[in-house]
């Protein structure tokens, strides 16, 4: 082999396996984006389902921000939903036991609603606990894969009705 | 000087080696933009059941005669993927309908026949190239399920 054949083999054997390290990147980078959504989906799913059997059940609203809302069930047991926005964690505290429903929450907002629908299917805003009724919830869970957020968002959106 | 045949690859080899490798390649990326469809075809799909519980779930404040209120139960209404985004990218849009009737119940209800209604909710958008619908759908009754039940 001259030296021209070599150079030659060298320079097309680089190409060659640059292009395949950068499609097993790629490869490996998509399969994990979609793991990282499905495991996400997972996660808020059941945070949604706990919080709706919570909400579904209350007796009656005893404190409300956009970060938190806390409640009394039937049987007077306190029990509260938390968004902490540091450590992008969602909080349910019942009955003094507390477990983070959420973890990677990039927003959260909670808002409340009377019962009196007004036009275009908009509910009233609340100006007296007592008066709450139905609460909106929607978040936004991601997580990165090499510094971007591709394709590993979970968004949630409730209005969930107390039936008290 | 006694030569050697070095033996190595015919070109119709090489041809066949590259045409398998690009094929096996074609197939994962084939394979991984599948996955990506499907994974973006069940986000808009859990999406589109979320707007229409939603909607569901609103229903249940309503009176009877507010469900017959256009002005608070419009027909036609319109949502976005992500309506809370902060970017400006609010996703696909989603273009819904909302109708209450009155089913034909089988067998007729004995209290009041015109005392059920079906609400039915129904959205559609354009993913790729492909429209989508989905419907859900629930009756309310005018008395509540109690009276239905103690009233037989």
């Amino acid at each position: 082999m001259t030296l021209v054949e070599l150079l030659v083999t060298a320079f097309l054997s680089t190409i060659l396996f640059a292009a395949l390290a950068l499609l097993w990147v790629n490869g490996a980078r998509s399969v994990l984006a979609m793991t990282n959504y499905t495991e996400l989906d997972r996660t808020s799913k059941y945070a949604l389902d706990v919080m709706s059997k919570d909400i579904r059940q209350a007796h009656g609203m005893t404190a409300f921000s956009a970060s938190s809302v806390a409640m009394t069930n039937a049987s007077g047991v306190a029990f509260s939903f938390t968004y902490n926005n540091g450590n992008r964690t969602l909080t349910r505290t019942y009955a003094g036991q507390s477990k983070v429903l959420l973890t990677e929450c990039d927003r959260l907002a909670f808002a409340i609603f009377q019962r009196n629908p007004s036009n275009n299917f908009n509910f009233y805003p609340v100006t007296t606990l007592a008066d709450a009724k139905l609460l909106n919830v929607n978040w936004k869970c991601s997580r990165q894969i090499k510094g971007q957020k591709v394709n590993t968002e979970s968004i949630q959106t409730a209005k969930i009705v107390m039936r008290n | 000087m006694r030569r050697h045949r070095q033996s190595g690859f015919t070109l119709a080899e090489v041809m066949i080696g590259s045409a398998i490798v690009g094929i096996f390649f074609l197939s994962f990326f084939s394979m991984v933009g599948t996955g990506f469809n499907m994974v973006k075809s069940s986000r808009e799909n859990l999406r589109a059941t979320q707007i229409m519980l939603n909607r569901m779930e609103g229903v249940r404040l309503f009176n009877w005669d507010q469900l017959s209120d256009a002005s608070k139960l419009p027909p036609t209404f319109v949502e976005s993927y992500d309506p809370s985004s902060t970017n400006g990218n609010f996703g696909t849009a989603y273009t819904g309908t909302m109708t209450v009737t009155t089913p034909a119940m089988n067998p007729t209800a004995t209290y009041s026949a015109s005392g059920v209604k079906q609400v039915t909710v129904s959205l559609s958008w354009n993913s790729g190239g492909i429209n989508h619908t989905r419907t859900m759908s629930t009756y309310i009754s005018q008395y509540g399920a109690q009276n239905y039940v103690f009233a037989n």
